[in-house]
């Protein structure tokens, strides 16, 4: 192999390489962007959305520091937010929710077409004479309890179910409690429809405030 | 189905492209992103702004305010907690505390005590949060979070007389039935002075514009504050415990309140005096036209509604791009709590565009500002409303 060709050859492995090489470092980092971007929404939307839904945050628009305060308010306030994942949780607010950038516009919805489980459906029925409560405090101690709380008035995973309007939505309710929703699994495998039944009247059957002595903080 | 008010967008857009919008005198009209019109120029009667769907928060258009009396379902909802799936049959009302009969009323028996109706604003304390700047955190309300109706229950004072109240009792506290989400999370309890809740106009309200109040309004039971903004006015009530002291609840001690006299925005945390949010100041809103609407030639009727906390509207005044405030005619008798119709007729006006501003004044001698002194929480916002529209 002749001098100049072996040049040859280097310079173009070389070339080669180098068109391998020199963009990696740039790709790599992107890479990183991507995850981390991906890993602060993940936290978001396991975390945040417990208690409210993303249209609290997007319709907001914030300074870093605001967007700093808000996360240390929540966790105030008991959200679940691992420590390691506020940073990027602040970081990923302040990136999409910036005080720089206009919101965008709100929908419009009438009453009754309104997405949200917080609107009850019908007249609010009194729980059925022959429920079988025992049956579904039960079922709930063992299934729901562990997030929900023990007298369903939320936990670090689970809101309260006490009172609120997707008890009187029971298709909603059903298709929660049976294909999970975020971080709660489905149910398929483990309840059968009259389980649901159970539970569901005697998550109807509780009060708030119970006791009523006790308010707020 | 929701629709989205992109097309809204667009339409601004081309506003902004046509130099419709940030010219000198239009700056003002710029403050609120919403622009109502349809494609026919048409107001969104019925629909209501999407702030967020958990806890639910719902924005009237402009179209709730060219009424005397605001349609339930064109009225705003707001809650921190949601509304809760109640029995009305099973709902009972607590009165307790320093009391010398303590009582728990079902709702039948609130029913057969002597009814009491009153026509009433009813404003939330952030109405107005997403004009602030600098920005502020929470709910962007824009303009919408205001309605009236015509509340009916019991009055407070009857309740407090049948339940005995002793020397030393001055305050009321108030227990919604919504759970917050989780237990570390502070309950919604609140509190009003008992010479308030003495007051003729404050009910425990059972109805709202002739039908049981909605659920989504406070039904069955909600507290009603004539001239107080909505903080005041807790919903879903099922116990009250009558107190020496205010409520010393998070919503009472630490949210609701704001600067004593207006602070800059920079000033440090703790050094400033805070009072609970309470009357609500001199305000007006324009319903008529649209922001973005366009109308035919000739005259054109400028219309709207406007309020105050203490005292009653006397006077509101419209001004036409650059030219002076001219008075508009008021309707309605003046009402304390309750907000006065108005209406300017604008004689000539040109094909093209024109932006309108409205302004109000109290019987206590208070004039809605231009911009109203800033606050972190973004209260009870009052700058003058304005509207772009487009003669054709």
């Amino acid at each position: 192999m002749s001098t100049v060709r072996c040049l040859c050859m280097a310079a173009l492995s070389l070339a080669i390489v180098g068109s391998l090489m020199i963009p990696a470092p740039a790709r790599q980092d992107d890479d990183e962007a991507e995850m981390r971007e991906l890993l602060a929404r993940r936290s978001l939307e396991e975390n945040c959305l417990i208690c409210h839904s993303m249209d609290l945050i997007a319709g907001q628009r914030l300074t870093p520091t605001q967007w700093k305060a808000e996360v240390v308010k929540m966790i105030g306030w008991g959200s679940p937010l691992p420590k390691e994942a506020a940073d990027p949780v602040t970081e990923y607010l302040a990136r999409h929710y910036s005080d720089r950038e206009p919101a965008p516009a709100p929908t419009l919805a009438t009453l009754n077409d309104v997405d949200s489980y917080e609107v009850p459906r019908g007249q609010h029925a009194p729980v059925e004479a022959g429920a079988d409560l025992k049956r579904g405090e039960k079922l709930y101690a063992t299934t729901c309890a562990n997030c929900h709380g023990p007298k369903a008035l939320g936990g670090d995973l689970g809101p309260a179910l006490v009172h609120k309007a997707i008890l009187d939505r029971p298709t909603d309710y059903n298709r929660i409690l049976f294909e999970g929703l975020r971080r709660m699994p489905g149910n398929k495998q483990t309840l059968k429809p009259e389980d649901s039944v159970a539970i569901l009247a005697w998550l109807r059957s509780l009060s708030y405030p119970e006791p009523l002595a006790q308010g707020g903080k | 189905m929701e629709r989205s008010r992109d097309s809204a967008a667009i339409s601004r857009r081309a506003w902004i492209g046509l130099g419709l919008l940030g010219a000198a005198g239009a700056g003002l009209s710029e403050r609120w992103t919403g622009q109502e019109a349809s494609a026919d120029g048409t107001s969104d009667e019925g629909q209501l702004i999407v702030r967020s769907r958990r806890p639910l928060n719902l924005e009237s258009t402009s179209s709730a305010f060219d009424h005397r009396i605001t349609p339930a379902d064109s009225l705003f909802v707001r809650s921190h907690f949601g509304a809760p799936a109640v029995d009305p049959g099973t709902w009972e009302v607590e009165i307790v505390g320093l009391v010398r009969r303590p009582l728990r009323l079902r709702l039948d028996e609130l029913g057969r005590m002597e009814r009491a109706s009153k026509t009433a604003v009813i404003q939330c304390a952030g109405n107005g949060r997403g004009l602030f700047r600098p920005r502020v955190p929470g709910t962007p309300w824009e303009r919408g979070a205001v309605g009236q109706a015509e509340w009916s229950g019991v009055r407070l004072a009857d309740l407090l007389d049948r339940a005995g109240v002793p020397e030393g009792a001055a305050h009321l506290h108030f227990y919604g039935s919504d759970a917050p989400p989780s237990p570390k999370i502070s309950a919604f309890v609140r509190s009003i002075p008992i010479d308030r809740a003495r007051d003729p106009g404050t009910l425990l309200a059972l109805g709202m514009n002739g039908e049981p109040l909605p659920l989504l309004h406070g039904g069955p039971a909600r507290v009603v504050v004539p001239g107080w903004a909505g903080n005041n006015w807790t919903k879903w009530v099922r116990r009250i415990v009558v107190s020496r002291e205010e409520a010393p609840s998070f919503y009472m001690q630490t949210a609701y309140r704001m600067p004593r006299t207006p602070v800059p925005a920079d000033a440090p945390a703790g050094s400033v005096a805070m009072d609970p949010v309470t009357w609500m100041n001199v305000k007006s809103l324009i319903a008529s036209p649209v922001q973005g609407g366009s109308v035919a030639s000739g005259p054109v009727e400028v219309r709207g509604v406007a309020w105050t906390g203490r005292g009653h509207v006397t006077k509101v005044e419209v001004k036409v791009n650059d030219g002076s405030w001219k008075e508009a005619n008021l309707r309605d008798d003046p009402e304390p709590g309750a907000w006065r119709r108005w209406a300017y007729r604008l004689e000539s006006s040109r094909p093209g565009r024109h932006v309108v501003a409205a302004r109000a004044t109290d019987s206590e001698g208070e004039v809605q500002p231009e911009t109203p002194p800033w606050n972190k929480s973004g209260y009870l916002w009052n700058g003058y409303d304005t509207v772009a529209f487009e003669v054709k």
